[in-house]
């Protein structure tokens, strides 16, 4: 597999595990390439799904996805916040706004394809696209702040700590951000009519 | 604890659980079907990965990047000598040795001090340059009202305080530390003569334009990046003539509360807060700055963004080289990290 000689690249052998904290890892990305391939490995797709969540592209969200990640090698050594994911994330939406700013136009979920699984078997990708498209399009007509905690802790994976700290709100409020959101979608999508059960 | 609070909290184990492949713990007081909607999402976004041959070339182009930062094995020259010194001691006998070696250069800086003053007392123009650290080189731009407080403890007691004509500064700092927009043209104010004591030369020298400085938070513009992958960015601004342009400059930046600046794209992590300067002095080198009021932050990036507004603003001053802030007595970095 491409992957695994790409991870036999990195430098020293070392004891990282996927048990080891995203924090110590940070501290040790300054001056180690295999810290900070772990956190690549680690948080790629969570930071890939994020974007997607946001442009509904496929292509747009590789590209924000990789600025993210050279944005973080490249200030991986000011790293101090203690706050790892968020720091991640942080950065990730920094890069979508910009996108959006720099296109100054929304984006229309119908002009992009939302391409979930290339490598999975066909059934499932049509079945998963279908649920995935529709997601996003709703996502894109709920609220901005319940949108975005949804799209972080699900899409995302961020821990609700994390969420709280980038959107500068308390713990329960993200838990309750997250539970309107989920009572918006699934009323939008018995609204619709496109509900999958 | 209401209803919907104990609904969102349970529904948030419901999500944790599902993404960590774990049994749904079983909450009878919530609603089945958002429970099934969200495990819906949770696994439809799971199965949701980035194309794995993508992401290898990305790792690959990454593994070359990191490679090509400049001092990637160690933060600093300074850094690199220390681990080449304690790789076969430890920390302690570093510290030692670096102790030592320090002592020594100012030993033998103090000697050649005394040696060139014959053992007369050194006048402002005969201070030779390995005193330098204990004069407070100021440029026009701070003025005597500041130096003023910069100079509070008795001269007898205190490393002598000379005003050095400015030679070669100007009177912000270079434009090398951050892009300057939307023009990069400080103009220069009349010099001073040089002076024993900065309270002999109270005339105001104010400049009529300061740098404020905000954010780009693509990181695209070249300059010092902070936080989240920004970048700051000074831009200048017009004010009225001042004798105390540190505290002008700081006022300046908080009267600024628009989220963007102008129609540069510029982030201002300011643009919440409602903070007023109570005071600003200068010690040794150090700017000390008093803020009160309310700071309002949007998330954890948003945090070093707020500090490094506020210390880029001060630092513009040549004389100024460290930086401390507080918000109604609390240090600006406790203040935020409560948020």
């Amino acid at each position: 597999m491409f992957t695994e000689t790409v991870i036999h690249r990195v430098d020293q052998p070392t004891s990282l595990n996927a048990s080891t904290d995203d924090e110590v890892l940070a501290a040790q990305a300054a001056s180690s390439r295999a810290a900070f391939a772990e956190l690549y490995r680690r948080h790629v797709d969570h930071i890939y799904r994020y974007c997607l969540g946001r442009t509904g592209s496929v292509q747009e969200a590789q590209e924000l996805t990789a600025d993210t990640f050279v944005s973080a090698l490249e200030c991986i050594r000011m790293y101090q916040s203690g706050h790892f994911v968020g720091w991640l994330f942080g950065i990730a939406r920094n890069k979508v706004a910009m996108f959006y700013r720099q296109r100054r136009e929304s984006v229309s979920l119908g002009e992009h394809e939302v391409d979930t699984q290339p490598h999975a078997q066909v059934e499932t990708v049509v079945g998963e696209r279908l649920q995935l498209e529709s997601v996003i399009r709703i996502l894109h007509k709920l609220s901005p702040d319940r949108a975005e905690a949804l799209r972080l802790r699900i899409l995302g994976d961020v821990p609700i700590a994390e969420i709280a700290h980038l959107m500068g709100k308390s713990e329960a409020a993200v838990r309750m951000l997250i539970s309107r959101a989920l009572d918006d979608i699934r009323g939008r999508l018995e609204y619709t009519g496109e509900t999958s059960r | 604890m209401n209803d919907a609070t104990r609904a969102a909290e349970q529904l948030e184990q419901v999500i944790a659980a599902r993404q960590m492949r774990q049994p749904l713990p079983a909450h009878e007081e919530l609603d089945v079907a958002k429970r099934d909607r969200a495990v819906q999402l949770v696994d439809v976004a799971q199965a949701t990965r980035i194309d794995p041959v993508f992401a290898a070339k990305l790792e690959l182009r990454l593994n070359q990047l990191y490679a090509t930062q400049p001092d990637a094995q160690a933060t600093s020259r300074w850094q690199r000598w220390f681990n080449a010194l304690t790789q076969h001691t430890s920390h302690s006998v570093g510290f030692a040795v670096l102790a030592s070696l320090l002592l020594a250069l100012a030993s033998f800086a103090i000697f050649r001090a005394l040696q060139s003053g014959a053992g007369q007392p050194l006048s402002a123009t005969e201070v030779p340059p390995t005193v330098v650290p204990f004069i407070l080189a100021v440029t026009p731009t701070v003025t005597a009202t500041e130096l003023a407080q910069t100079a509070t403890a008795p001269p007898s007691s205190t490393p002598q305080v000379v005003v050095l004509p400015p030679a070669t500064a100007t009177p912000f700092p270079s434009a090398t530390r951050t892009p300057i927009l939307p023009s990069a043209s400080p103009t220069r104010t009349p010099t001073r003569a040089p002076s024993a004591t900065p309270q002999a030369s109270p005339t105001s020298s104010a400049s009529s334009r300061v740098k404020i400085f905000m954010l780009d938070v693509d990181g695209s513009t070249p300059g010092k990046q902070i936080g989240c992958g920004d970048t700051v960015v000074a831009v200048e601004r017009n004010i009225a003539p001042t004798s105390s342009p540190l505290q002008s400059a700081i006022r300046e930046l908080l009267s600024v509360h628009d989220q963007y600046y102008g129609q540069s794209g510029l982030f201002n992590a300011l643009y919440r807060s409602t903070l007023q300067l109570d005071s600003a002095t200068i010690v040794n080198g150090r700017a000390t700055i008093n803020l009160s009021g309310t700071i309002r932050v949007n998330g954890v990036c948003d945090n070093p963004r707020v500090i490094a507004q506020l210390q880029e603003t001060a630092l513009q001053f040549s004389a100024i080289k460290q930086v401390s802030i507080y918000v109604n007595g609390v240090d600006i970095n406790t203040v935020l990290s409560q948020k």
